[in-house]
């Protein structure tokens, strides 16, 4: 996805992080549901399926486009190829959120502070995401619960890293 | 006292509806507010009474002056109620009567002011309470001061019941009978009905609200009025900035801050500027540390005396608190009762509790300031702990009984958790309160006669001293010659100080750990 | 982490063995004086691997016919045995799941988990805390046993529930609208998981009863639905549901069935 060209640009530029309120289970139903029904999809008609208000759904799309699940364009919601790939699979579904998870923020700057440190509180993540100049999605503030709570939901759901009781993120044991 | 409570209603309307409304208004009143209500303000009594007679002898002046304390001393919250009701008003009220024309005067009075008369009648309930203690001591106090006494339920029960010319025991007894007696008629009659009328002008239809019972009222005021909301204030919570209306309020808490010094520079300036006058260069530089040791010992005195009274009351009161609040028979038979109790401010109970207290021999004094301090805090602690049981959502007892969790099991894992956010709250309120109590609980007595009761030293008992003595240019106190009017600037100025300092320090952190470890955000 | 499938080797219902015998159960409340009836005359019985739903209007007292059959309240008259022995009280082959999940806010996951534990005095810590960690990984939260429910998204918190009750290893589950305080997305997803979580071979639950408002969440997940009127709650009907699982939610069956127990409702 956006991977290597964003990173280029030189000073950082402001890279949107993912929406706080949206869960893996939601993009996974968005994706199972906008699959099952042929590979492109009206948002309205996807709304109805999924049982929620467009304004819960247009949170969950972005999410799937910032991890290349899904493209929206006019109202039309299509899955990507990638997309495909993670509807058909049930085995795999997991282990391809966990590689598309680790290209993208806060993700990228989490795994890389805990493979140079050990571990890392939500705090250092934060810190470290705003020397980048990274911006909040939707959310002028970069708040510290809710980074916490999108690091908890995604990272932790997809096995990217672990959570120990001291409240910080630590690599996954084998 | 009615007169003072009715200047309260007024004034908090006032400066609520202006800070709700007005967001200016809002950056300076607000943290103001906040910084009065954690302070002790009894010990600048002696000040405002001196002041006062200056400008209007007499009984009529005391009279103010004691007015006037109690009406500091009641409007902090009630200015806070009316402020969140007005600032809670839903949009649509305001878009409809901005719609419909009608001019600002009539705004108010059919809108905010009906609104917030809910929020009033809480706060009133228990601004009569914390109104009754400085009450009391402020007749006290200005007995002290001047010989001028305001005729009260005060000086009555300090003449009647401290050594002096008009000792009398019965009459002491008597008094406190009457104090009994009104403050349960005001409790049942009055209060009660008010709140049940101001209830129908509630917005919404929080169900709880209707059937929030005496324990809540108590408890949402507590949290209130104790919890500043420079405790609201994280540290290092974001990255970024924070809620622009907090960084609002840390602006204006610090213009509040400096308008503060700036007052309390203007007011002690004469008297400090006269304590160099009388004083010869010489005597002054051998006199002010003098002083100062004096106001840090008494200081450092108080704060153990303050925080070995606050484990007792915590070792008395969470346990009692917990059963009252698990037993629903216990529960509503006690708490009007305990109520009823909490009014009725500690001074006024020395005179009954000395004769008992003197069988200590040696440590009567220590004794009797510790009940006093108890009585001022216990109430704090176990109004909170109950809430905190209370408030627990029915679910969990049945999962704990489905689950067939033993009694310790309950106690460690539920009970004890449950409690510590409101614990929390309750402790901050009842260590503010202590303060005020030590002005009262560490030196009882008639100016010029033998106290009723004293302690060996602590900042309380340098705060009285210092004022009935404001005309003495030096007095010995504890064997060291200190002037008076330096000494009482000195002793307010650190009491203040360590007050905020500790609240913005220790309590801020205390108060932070709890709601994130410990609430109960179902 | 995600099941999928519902197709878990379980046949259905055994009516031959019954489990859970509700037996003119009622129950009055005494209000001003009066005795106010809240259920009249309750039988029901719920079979092996079974999955019974209750429901009806608002006010047909099922939440206190769910807590009878806990032993958390006692009927006025009638009975409910659990394999012939009559339920008094709370017992440990019963587990609840509530609408609100009542997780303690400070402990973790895995500490809410091992707290349901508390009374099992016959096992050791180490034991309590693996028994635990199995039953999150079960109800799809390995990772998560650090989490302290507030850092938990709502579906998550009643996953936590769910590896409450999971944990204790009980014969009978009984549910209170364990998916009504989530949103539509998340209960779903739950809801396709859970049955085949609940009744499986090597599962130790042998019935579930669960209470819910929800006609299509009843018709996807029960094998029986047991409608109750209003105040005073008494039995309207008791429906046998035998779609095939897994359920459709499109299909003409499934619609038809959601139909009829609407108008039994209405």
């Amino acid at each position: 996805m956006a991977d290597r060209k964003g990173q280029t640009a030189d000073p950082p530029k402001r890279i949107p992080l993912m929406p706080g309120n949206v869960r893996a289970g939601q993009v996974i139903s968005l994706v199972e549901v906008t699959g099952g029904l042929g590979s492109t999809i009206n948002a309205a008609r996807l709304a109805d399926e999924l049982g929620a208000d467009i304004a819960v759904l247009i949170p969950i799309l972005d999410t799937a486009e910032l991890l290349g699940l899904v493209k929206a364009e006019k109202g039309e919601v299509t899955l990507t190829e990638f997309g495909q790939k993670f509807q058909k699979t049930t085995k795999e579904k997991v282990r391809l959120l966990t590689s598309q998870l680790s290209k993208i923020e806060p993700f990228k700057t989490a795994l890389d502070l805990v493979s140079r440190k050990g571990s890392v509180s939500t705090e250092e993540v934060a810190a470290a995401l705003q020397s980048k100049g990274i911006e909040w999605y939707h959310e002028p503030d970069l708040n510290v619960d809710l980074l916490r709570t999108i690091l908890i939901h995604w990272a932790i759901y997809a096995g990217l890293l672990s959570y120990n009781k001291e409240g910080r993120f630590e690599p996954v044991k084998k | 006292m009615i007169v003072a409570l009715i200047f309260s209603i007024l004034f908090s309307l006032a400066v609520g509806i202006t800070a709700a409304r007005n967001k200016r208004a809002e950056t300076i009143i607000i943290p103001l507010l906040d910084v009065f209500q954690s302070i002790p303000i009894l010990g600048f009594f002696p000040i405002v009474i001196v002041g006062i007679i200056d400008v209007l002898p007499g009984a009529a002046g005391v009279n103010l002056a004691v007015i006037f304390l109690i009406f500091t001393s009641m409007s902090w919250n009630i200015a806070f109620g009316v402020y969140g009701a007005v600032k809670s008003i839903p949009q649509d009220y305001l878009d409809l009567s901005s719609l419909s024309n009608s001019g600002s005067l009539q705004r108010i009075f059919s809108l905010y002011i009906p609104s917030s008369l809910a929020s009033i009648a809480y706060n009133t309930q228990i601004s009569w309470a914390v109104g009754l203690f400085y009450l009391i001591s402020s007749e006290v106090i200005s007995a002290g001061v001047v010989n001028t006494q305001v005729p009260g339920i005060g000086t009555a029960i300090l003449n009647f019941g401290t050594p002096g010319p008009l000792a009398n025991y019965d009459g002491y007894l008597y008094s406190l009978l009457i104090l009994v007696i009104a403050v349960t008629i005001w409790q049942f009659l009055f209060l009660r009905e008010f709140s049940v009328w101001a209830e129908k002008y509630r917005f919404g239809d929080d169900p709880r609200a209707g059937r929030k019972d005496a324990l809540m009222k108590m408890y949402s005021w507590v949290n209130q009025r104790s919890i500043s909301k420079l405790f609201l204030i994280r540290p290092g919570l974001g990255v970024t900035t924070m809620t622009s209306s907090l960084s609002r309020f840390k602006r204006g808490f610090k213009y509040a801050l400096i308008i503060l010094i700036v007052l309390f520079l203007a007011i002690e300036t004469p008297s400090v500027a006269m304590a160099v006058r009388n004083g010869v260069t010489a005597s002054l530089i051998s006199s002010l540390p003098a002083d100062e040791s004096v106001v840090l010992i008494g200081l450092a005195l108080s704060f153990v005396r303050i925080w070995y009274v606050y484990f007792i009351t915590v070792l008395i009161a969470v346990p009692v608190g917990v059963v009252i609040a698990l037993h629903e028979r216990a529960y509503n038979a006690l708490v009007p009762l305990i109520e009823v109790i909490a009014s009725i401010p500690g001074p006024a109970l020395l005179p009954a509790l000395v004769p008992f207290t003197l069988l200590a021999g040696g440590f009567a004094g220590e004794l009797t300031a510790a009940i006093i301090i108890f009585l001022g805090m216990v109430w704090y602690v176990l109004f909170n702990v109950m809430a905190g049981i209370r408030t627990l959502p029915g679910d969990l007892w049945e999962l704990r009984r489905s689950l067939m969790v033993s009694t310790s099991q309950a106690w460690r894992s539920i009970y004890l958790p449950a409690i510590a956010t409101s614990f929390v709250t309750g402790s901050i309120t009842a260590i503010g309160a202590a303060w005020n109590t030590l002005i009262v609980a560490e030196y009882f007595g008639i100016s010029g006669e033998t106290p009723l009761t004293q302690v060996g030293d602590g900042i309380g008992k340098i705060i009285v001293v210092a004022t009935y003595n404001q005309g003495a240019a030096s007095i010995v106190y504890n064997g060291v010659s200190i002037s008076p009017g330096l000494t009482l600037a000195l002793a307010i100025l650190s009491m203040t100080a360590l007050v905020v300092c500790f609240n913005l320090t220790v309590w801020r952190r205390v108060y932070h750990y709890a709601t994130k470890r410990f609430a109960y955000n179902r | 982490m995600v099941v999928a499938s519902s197709d878990n080797g379980t046949k259905g219902p055994d009516v031959s063995q019954p489990v859970i015998q509700v037996e003119h159960v009622s129950l009055s409340f005494a209000k001003e004086k009066a005795s106010m009836p809240a259920l009249v005359d309750i039988s029901l019985t719920a079979y092996k691997n079974e999955f019974v739903a209750i429901t009806g209007p608002s006010g047909c007292g099922k939440s206190t016919l769910l807590r009878i059959i806990a032993g958390l309240v006692r009927p006025t008259s009638g009975s409910v045995k659990l394999a012939g022995q009559e339920i008094t009280a709370p017992r440990h082959e019963i587990a609840m799941i509530f609408q609100t999940f009542v997780l303690l806010p400070w402990k973790t996951s895995l500490e809410n988990v091992v707290f349901g534990l508390s009374t099992r005095t016959d096992l050791g810590e180490e034991e309590k805390r693996k028994i635990s960690m199995s039953a999150l990984e079960s109800a799809g939260l390995s990772g998560f046993e650090n989490v302290y429910p507030s850092e938990l998204s709502g579906g998550m918190k009643q996953r936590v529930g769910i590896a409450r009750a999971l944990a204790l290893q009980p014969q009978i589950l009984l549910m209170d609208e364990p998916f009504s305080a989530l949103d539509n997305l998340t209960a779903d997803r739950l809801r396709r998981e859970i049955y085949s979580l609940l009744i499986n071979p090597s599962s130790t639950i042998q019935t579930v009863i669960m209470v819910s408002h929800n006609v299509e969440e009843i018709v996807e997940l029960a094998d029986r639905a047991v409608v109750l009127s209003p105040r005073p709650g008494h039995v309207v009907v008791d429906m046998r549901n035998e779609l095939p699982r897994p359920r459709s939610k499109k299909s003409e069956e499934f619609l038809q069935s959601v139909d009829k127990l609407y108008s039994y409702l209405a």
